[in-house]
């Protein structure tokens, strides 16, 4: 048993000598009050602390630095520690999240890296099992790209060019490079195309995020046309039928 | 710190009964105390935690920076560790207690009310102090109880070897996360050193002075002092590492009335005061001041002090340019950026003159650069409508050439001229004046008097070609003269001129006399001076109201009771034109006026000898110039002798006096002279002189 306190806004338990407090809108609050209720102390600390959990569920891959996930020593973008915590929730493989920063840190771009990070927060695309972020990106009726009408888009292609041949400024919202997109950013495409297609892409090929729309498009060298998705079932396809945090299939 | 108090004194009689008022300390009055009076809850509980810290510190010596630890989505908990003095259990259930601090009685730390250790209650109703003390470290957990008064429970006591010190640990809200480090940024960015961060990176704003600022040290800093004040336009008051913004109305409303600089000062400068800890008194929320009567008196004073070394500021930045059209411009950019605030500004000085800023200076300057871009049309429409700009700085640099505008107006073509200047020249700016004059240039603007030039100096544009049908002879005349002066202008040159001021000073026998009658030569004058060929020192400028007094008995001009009769009498206009012609050698002009004269007395061109004539056309055909006008002049001379002679002697007697004068013209003998590689110093010409006048004249 360890000394707590509960007041209607908060609880206090001392383990390990070291006084905790969590606020109502803990994540684990509900669970903390039944733990205590329940007197299953050997449950109480990893509840309280999430350094804990996370240090647990992480088993070694990431590391705990200050309250930050770090990678390899360098701590890394809070929107990392958002979806590990979202991942670890849902009782995913946080192996996903691991590639993911593997691949990360291979892109040359600390911008684009940036922008890399604010996508997973926004975009609400899950991650393919090797680490590689989803997209849409639209296109015309022949698989056709939108722009110059020539690279083909079928469904099983890879889609590739230089990478120096790609705008790497965020400040240009339209550039060189290959587009793709959030579904957030799906209603502003107004061309009056009707194919959309879901694209897979590794980040250390991401050029660019435009500050505009909200990071919600993006710029490529490369992707992998991955299937093709009705585009008014686009914007709840994963939450309707995979995960959102992990395309387990892909 | 010290609260500026009075004693109170309560002097009562004939009272029958007394009661103290007491403090009701129930729920509400501690939801009061501790979160009511904080609009800025986070803000206001990292400030005053970080502040306790900060004291605790410095009480011990401690130079290191207390320590934050930001929240995170992993440890939601705010913590802030100090190494300082560390406090027993007592102390740390005293200072639990309301209105209990130890700081009241000196000027060293920030802590007065007894209120701050307790606002983390305005966040949350449950907080962690860890104070380790000699060897001891207590846990105690502030927890507001169920009748709303605080109840600090004791978690733990065990002994340590850790070293004395403080910890607050406040849980957090997950979504307050990035609000935490924001309000650390904020709150603490004036506070010497800046804590030690752990988690979450801060981006500490910028707390040095603004650009172009002027700082008083110990006084404060002024930002600016605009005609219209922004809400960006902030005054505030630094007390030690808290700043608190200024409420205008309370300060002015102390202020004089009658002290009206100082009321304008207060409503519209921007920047911040510079007070110490006890100077001035803030809430106990620490979120504004206290606007007591000890309070605003200070503030006043220090505003005045404020006002008046900023003055002095800006006069002795002003006092460091090199001349007053400098100071000028910088005033005038100050004007341009705060607007103008004429209040204000009529207080700066020029080294005790007053500077008003260029915008009221007709000026116009452009780039040389730029004025290749001109046509001559839209140069003259920005000449006349914009009479100033202050987008060019002007240096006393040698490339540089200052223009006084005299011309009477613009049909003068001033842009022309200048048009014309800036072909043949390489300067790369010109700056054109005017309300100056000459003596002004240098304390305007810092150029010598030879980079200063009169527009009246410039070459004009070359007449257009006219063709003369049905207009008239005077008409003709006019335009033969004007381009008679124009082709005499392309000779311009330096001129030195020795002026007399004095009418009893000693005039040289010899040389040219140009009287002056109004104190300076008149524009025409002085052009025509600078068209001809006299040699530096050679022309003399009688500066007098009173001609005669000085010209009688000078060679050049003969003034006597037949030319004061000759002035008043129409009819004679001619030989009082001759007199002016000899004032004012122009070589071209007179020989205009000598034809026109040989007209008047009767040589017609009809009549007149075909050589005579045959050399007025060529002069105005101006075809063989020189040798044309050296036998004109000798054909002229003769054809007034036999005039005078043979004729009307008797009425041209000034008129040969005037001519034989007129024979010793230097300038052309001069060059004659000079061209012939004779000697031409004053002796030399006299002689030839002399030599003239026994053949034609005798």
């Amino acid at each position: 048993m360890y000394p707590y306190i509960i007041t209607n806004e908060s609880a206090t338990v001392v383990f390990n000598g070291e006084p905790h407090t969590i606020l109502e809108g803990h994540p684990n609050y509900a669970d903390l009050l039944d733990a205590i209720n329940d007197e299953l102390w050997e449950f109480v600390p990893e509840l309280m602390n999430l350094t804990l959990a996370v240090t647990r569920y992480v088993d070694g891959k990431l590391t705990i630095e200050n309250g930050q996930v770090a990678y390899a020593g360098v701590p890394l973008h809070s929107a990392v520690t958002e979806r590990l915590m979202l991942m670890m929730r849902e009782g995913l493989d946080v192996e996903y999240l691991v590639n993911f920063i593997k691949n990360v840190c291979e892109n040359p771009d600390s911008r684009a890296v940036s922008g890399l990070y604010e996508w997973i927060e926004k975009a609400d695309l899950p991650l393919s099992k090797d680490g590689c972020i989803l997209a849409y990106k639209i296109i015309s009726d022949d698989y056709k790209d939108c722009y110059t009408g020539t690279l083909d888009n079928s469904i099983g292609k890879t889609v590739e060019i230089p990478r120096f041949d790609c705008d790497p400024d965020p400040d240009r919202t339209c550039s060189k490079g290959l587009h793709f997109c959030s579904a957030g950013y799906l209603p502003h495409f107004g061309w009056g195309q009707t194919r959309v297609v879901l694209l897979k892409i590794n980040p250390k090929d991401v050029v660019a995020f435009p500050h505009d729309y909200n990071i919600s498009k993006g710029r490529c060298s490369r992707y992998e046309v991955i299937q093709e998705i009705a585009p008014d079932l686009a914007a709840t396809y994963f939450r309707d039928s995979l995960s959102i945090w992990e395309a387990s299939s892909i | 710190m010290q609260m500026q108090s009075a004693e109170r004194t309560v002097n009562a009689s004939g009272i029958t009964a007394l009661r103290k008022s007491r403090i009701i300390m129930d729920g509400t009055a501690v939801q009061i105390l501790s979160s009511g009076i904080y609009s800025n809850k986070i803000g206001s509980l990292v400030r005053e935690c970080y502040s306790n810290a900060h004291d605790s510190h410095t009480s011990a010596g401690n130079p290191d920076a207390p320590v934050i630890t930001l929240p995170s989505a992993l440890d939601l908990t705010f913590s802030i560790k100090d190494q300082g003095l560390g406090m027993s259990l007592d102390s740390v259930l005293n200072a639990l207690d309301y209105f209990s601090s130890d700081k009241r009685n000196d000027n060293v730390g920030i802590g007065f009310f007894g209120l701050g250790f307790k606002s983390p209650y305005s966040y949350t109703d449950q907080f962690t102090v860890i104070s380790i003390h000699e060897g001891t470290r207590y846990i105690v957990s502030a927890v507001m109880g169920e009748d709303g008064i605080p109840a600090p429970m004791l978690l733990s006591e065990e002994s340590t070897d850790e070293p004395n010190g403080v910890e607050i640990r406040v849980p957090v809200q997950s979504v307050d996360c990035g609000l935490f480090a924001r309000e650390v940024a904020g709150q603490l960015k004036l506070f010497e050193p800046r804590p030690t961060i752990l988690g979450d990176q801060i981006n500490w704003p910028d707390t040095s002075v603004p650009y172009g600022a002027v700082v008083l040290p110990g006084i404060g800093h002024v930002t600016s002092v605009p005609r219209y004040r922004s809400y960006l336009d902030q005054l505030t008051v630094r007390i030690g590492p808290v700043e608190y913004p200024i409420d205008r109305n309370q300060v002015a409303a102390l202020v004089d009335p009658k002290d009206t600089d100082t009321l304008a000062f207060i409503e519209r400068v921007a920047g911040c005061l510079y007070c110490d800890i006890g100077d001035v008194d803030p809430a106990p929320s620490r979120e504004a001041l206290q606007y007591t009567k000890q309070s605003l008196k200070a503030l006043v004073a220090k505003i005045k002090q404020l006002e008046d070394g900023y003055v002095q500021a800006l006069k002795d930045q002003l006092d460091a340019l090199p001349n007053l059209y400098e100071a000028n411009r910088m005033v005038a950019s100050w004007q341009h950026k705060f607007g103008n605030n004429p209040e204000f500004f009529s207080k700066l000085t020029y080294k005790t003159v007053a500077v008003e800023g260029t915008w009221r200076l007709p000026t116009v300057a452009f780039t040389g650069a730029r004025m290749h871009t001109f046509t001559p049309g839209s140069f003259r429409e920005r000449y006349i409508f914009n009479q100033y700009t202050t987008s060019v700085i002007i240096s006393p640099a040698k490339t540089t050439a200052v223009f006084i505008d005299d011309l009477p107006s613009v049909s003068h073509r001033q842009g022309a001229r200048l048009k014309l200047f800036m072909e043949s020249h390489t300067y790369n700016l010109l700056v054109v004046l005017r309300g100056c004059t000459l003596s002004d240039i240098p304390e305007f603007t810092g150029f010598p008097e030879e980079d200063v030039f009169y527009l009246s100096e410039l070459n004009p544009p070359a007449p257009k070609t006219r063709a003369y049908t049905g207009k008239g002879t005077q008409t003709k005349l006019a335009s033969q003269a004007y381009r008679l002066a124009y082709r005499s202008m392309q000779n311009t040159h330096e001129l030195n001129c020795t002026y007399f001021s004095d009418p009893c000073a000693v005039i040289p026998t010899s040389g040219y006399y140009v009287v002056s009658r109004n104190g300076v030569l008149d524009q025409q004058t002085q052009r025509r001076l600078a068209c001809t060929d006299v040699l530096p020192g050679d022309v003399y400028i009688i500066n007098t109201t009173d001609s005669r007094s000085i010209v009688r008995d000078t060679p050049l001009l003969p003034f006597d009771a037949a030319f004061d009769a000759a002035l008043k009498d129409q009819r004679k206009e001619l030989k009082a034109r001759l007199v002016v012609l000899a004032e004012t050698p122009d070589i071209d002009h007179y020989w205009e006026t000598l034809f026109e004269c040989l007209v008047e007395i009767g040589v017609k061109p009809k009549s007149s000898p075909k050589p005579l004539w045959k050399c007025f056309n060529m002069f105005y055909q101006q075809k063989d110039k020189e040798s044309t006008r050296q036998t004109m002049h000798l054909i002229a001379l003769t054809e007034f002798q036999k005039f005078y002679l043979d004729k009307q002697k008797a009425a041209c007697d000034s008129v040969y006096a005037i001519t034989a004068a007129r024979d010793a013209s230097e300038p052309l003998l001069c060059r004659l002279m000079a061209a012939n590689g004779l000697p031409y110093g004053a002796d030399a010409r006299a002689a030839v002189v002399a030599d003239i006048h026994k053949k034609y004249f005798s």
